[in-house]
């Protein structure tokens, strides 16, 4: 396409007509004006509201998950390559410790975006222009964090799926040394050495088993959170996410607004209230005047 | 933080091609009109992106003035006048204005190579020439000439060769265009495909429009009617609540960007495939026994959701499309319209018109465009006046008939160029007559070819019919063709020239369509009709 900036030119007549305008002669009235249309400017620039930090603290969140998960796939990658590294145990810790924290982020954005929608400060109302906002700042946001987790639980299935396979691996592997070493002593019983293998090994599995129940806790948490983040997301191509028939359903509502308002107008104006008041006003005279005139 | 502001016409274009989920990324987060009184809503910025006329540079100024929004930027989705740049600068004696910049975007693109000023009205623009009503089309012409000219910015093509048809309105375009691309700069580009403007007008083949439609988008347009992508299901018999408007885009909708040309049968075959695939998905939803098989729903979940959307969409358009056929009997009346529009036969098509006519089961709009379509073809040989009688018996109201003269003086043998339904000597017919009869009709409901195709061949060929005139340029063969067709184009043509583009990849040949408008028979015979 080919635009063309007219921001310079725009600039250049802008400062003439502001030359033009301020009396050229005195310095001082001239930064008197300049002052002036500072702090005017600056006048506009109303305070954000509150909701515009928490918009903030989910861009943080978003941003730290992004970089926890970039260091949560190297670690991923180095566990899955380093069966027979020292510190297995330490680095296992570490994923989970990582793991747990993301998720705890995402839970965290996820309950900021539920105050966006909701919070308003005390004893203020909200335009529409702000509700739309709002609503308009849920719904992408949502879309990114989404996005996120599902690539967050994508990563950890990865894992869970490469783990799992080296367990059973590892498990095929030991079990036909068992095999074998049995065979060697006649099948009579294992000794200490065996014992002592089958005992670590134990071990071993029950932590994989517990890794894995955790890592599958988190994708069952992640997947809650993204059920109830699809309620916000509008699905492309829908005649939900098309500009024009949101500016027309704005036109559609203020229409109808109005119509509303004519109608209560109507209501009020009208006399039917009043003439029953009357009405009524007149019967309880003539009642009582009949039960005077029959008590007397 | 920002808001867009828009004004009606960007509001066409902006919505076509950009989508809320997509404004929403881009930290868009309010969209409304210019001009509207605004909401301030702390620590938003406002982008503004209207067309530079002079209502909305008074907009911009009083908004600025009122300063709702902590920094402006403003965007022209055309050329803006000198004398509007310094109106918006005395406004902005507080600098809220960051920039300004030219967009030109000034049309509204429907397809790869179609777009549309979006304008009715138009159809008329050379009968109204040198008359009274001059006055009044000279805005729909100016507003049609910032649309052509933005669109040569867009594409960044020169203004090289340009050629238009003998009406008045094709020739006024066609200099105008020169003229102003000749006093900005910014017209100027290199390129080294040669390029060519064809101003055609629609009076030049007034049949497109009136058949019946039997491609996906044409169809829904003919039937249903399409405005910017936009499909109202409205009132359908078993229509759910959130299929009551519907889009079809080609950005969002693969399957209807593959399909929109196909043809109803085979449409009927995809759309089935479409569904076989979707339930199959269902089915495999539907099993779900373990973690695993969870959380691979959970992944699939938004994926299937929106592709359920995209379906029952189909099937909901689909289902009316075939009813409406079904209801006024389509299949028959679109096969004699395609014989009227193509071959020479009176005394036969004459009795079929006639018994079309008195048939109670066919519908009044179809029975006008048969009359018409008759009379088109047998102005000068046929009978016009008894079929108008024949008309009146079957049921057609008075000023529906009167369509017929009006559409003759319209587009008659003696206002409309020659050529719409070949030479009528004894050779060609010969000829035509041959073809037909040693390849056969491939489908008897798209035989009919649009002159436009002609027309198209012969400018890459360097041969253009006669009655056109040269106003630029010339002698070298154009790679890129560039068609405006005043009064508006439809669909039909619309696809014959997606045909054409895709066998001629190759060959590095390209057409671009343009209209006033796209038309289903509805919206041009309303527009006649206002002659």
């Amino acid at each position: 396409m080919a635009t063309r900036d007219l921001t310079v030119k725009f600039s250049s007549l802008r400062e003439q007509t502001a030359r033009s305008v301020r009396s050229p002669s005195l310095d001082d009235s001239n930064l008197l004006n300049n002052a002036q249309g500072g702090w005017n400017g600056g006048g506009h620039d109303q305070l954000p509201p509150m909701w515009v930090d928490l918009v903030d603290q989910v861009d943080d969140d978003v941003r730290n998950i992004k970089s926890m998960m970039a260091k949560l796939e190297n670690l991923h990658g180095e566990r899955v390559n380093n069966i027979f590294d020292k510190d297995l145990k330490g680095r296992d810790r570490e994923i989970e410790q990582l793991t747990s924290s993301i998720t705890g982020k995402f839970r965290h954005a996820e309950q900021l975006l539920k105050r966006i929608g909701r919070a308003s400060e005390p004893g203020q109302t909200l335009s529409p222009a702000e509700v739309k906002v709002r609503a308009a700042i849920q719904s992408s946001n949502a879309s990114k964090i989404q996005q996120i987790s599902a690539a967050f639980r994508k990563l950890q299935q990865k894992y869970l799926t490469d783990v799992s396979a080296q367990k059973s691996g590892n498990d095929s592997q030991f079990g036909v040394d068992l095999m074998s070493g049995g065979g060697g002593e006649g099948g009579v019983g294992f000794t200490d050495q065996q014992m002592a293998v089958v005992d670590d090994l134990e071990g071993i599995v029950n932590e994989r088993d517990e890794e894995i129940q955790n890592i599958a806790q988190s994708i069952e948490e992640l997947s809650t959170i993204f059920k109830e983040l699809a309620v916000l997301v509008i699905d492309q191509g829908t005649i939900l996410d098309r500009i024009d028939f949101n500016m027309e359903q704005v036109v559609e509502h203020t229409k109808e607004g109005i119509k509303q308002l004519e109608k209560a107008e109507q209501h009020q104006k009208s006399a039917r209230p009043l003439k029953c008041i009357g009405c009524l006003l007149v019967m309880i005279a003539v009642m009582l005047t009949i039960l005077i005139l029959k008590h007397r | 933080m920002k808001t867009l502001l828009l004004d009606p016409s960007t509001t066409q274009s902006v919505s076509v091609s950009l989508s809320k989920t997509n404004a929403n990324a881009q930290e868009l987060y309010l969209i409304d009109l210019l001009g509207k009184p605004q909401q301030a809503v702390g620590g938003m910025k406002a982008l503004i992106y209207v067309r530079p006329t002079i209502e909305n540079v008074e907009m911009i100024c009083r908004e600025v003035r009122e300063a709702n929004y902590s920094e402006y930027h403003v965007f022209f989705s055309n050329i803006l006048p000198e004398s509007f740049l310094s109106l918006l600068a005395k406004s902005d004696s507080d600098k809220l204005i960051r920039q300004v910049h030219e967009y030109p975007l000034d049309y509204v693109p429907i397809n790869k190579d179609l777009f549309t000023i979006n304008i009715g009205g138009s159809v008329g623009m050379s009968q109204c020439w040198g008359t009274s009503r001059e006055r009044g089309v000279q805005t729909i012409m100016e507003r049609e000439l910032q649309g052509l000219l933005s669109m040569f910015l867009s594409f960044k093509k020169p203004i090289q060769t340009v050629i238009a048809s003998a009406e008045p309105a094709c020739q006024y375009i066609a200099s105008e265009v020169i003229r102003r691309s000749q006093e900005d700069d910014i017209y100027v580009f290199r390129s080294s495909r040669p390029t060519q403007l064809l101003v055609v007008d629609r009076s030049s083949d007034p049949v497109t429009p009136l058949l019946s439609q039997w491609t996906y988008q044409a169809m829904v347009h003919e039937l249903l009617g399409m405005n910017n992508n936009r499909v109202i299901l409205k009132g359908a018999p078993g229509v759910k609540q959130d299929l009551e408007e519907v889009v079809l885009a080609s950005v969002h909708d693969p399957f209807y960007d593959a399909n929109k040309f196909s043809n109803f049968g085979e449409l009927g075959e995809n759309i089935k495939g479409l569904l076989d695939e979707y339930q199959k998905e269902t089915r495999q939803n539907q099993n779900i026994s373990t973690i695993a098989d969870m959380q691979r729903f959970m992944e699939r979940y938004p994926a299937f959701r929106s592709q359920s959307h995209n379906v029952s969409k189909h099937v909901a358009l689909m289902g009316e499309l075939a009813r409406l056929v079904d209801v006024c009997q389509l299949m028959d009346v679109s096969a004699f319209e395609q014989e009227l529009a193509c071959t020479d036969a009176h005394a036969e098509h004459l009795r079929e018109l006639v018994e079309k006519l008195a048939n109670p089961s066919i519908k009044t709009p179809d029975k006008v465009r048969l009359g018409l379509l008759y009379a088109l073809r047998y102005e000068n040989t046929g009978n016009v006046s008894m079929v108008k009688q024949h008309m009146s018996n079957g049921g057609v109201p008075p000023d529906k008939i009167a369509l017929v003269d009006t559409m003759l003086r319209y587009a008659g043998s003696k206002s409309r160029a020659p050529g719409l339904y070949g030479k009528r000597d004894t050779f060609s017919a010969l000829k035509k007559n041959l073809i037909s009869s040693v390849q056969g009709v491939a489908n008897v409901y798209s035989q009919h070819v649009p002159l436009l195709a002609e027309t198209i061949k012969g400018a890459f060929r360097g041969r253009v019919p006669e009655h056109m005139k040269a106003y630029k340029g010339g002698g070298e063969l154009p790679k890129d063709l560039f068609i405006y067709m005043v009064g508006g184009t439809t669909y039909e043509e619309a696809r014959m020239v997606a045909e054409f583009n895709r066998e001629n990849e190759k060959n590095g040949l390209r057409v671009i369509l343009g209209g006033s408008t796209i038309h289903n028979s509805c919206s041009f015979l309303d527009e006649v009709r206002a002659l």
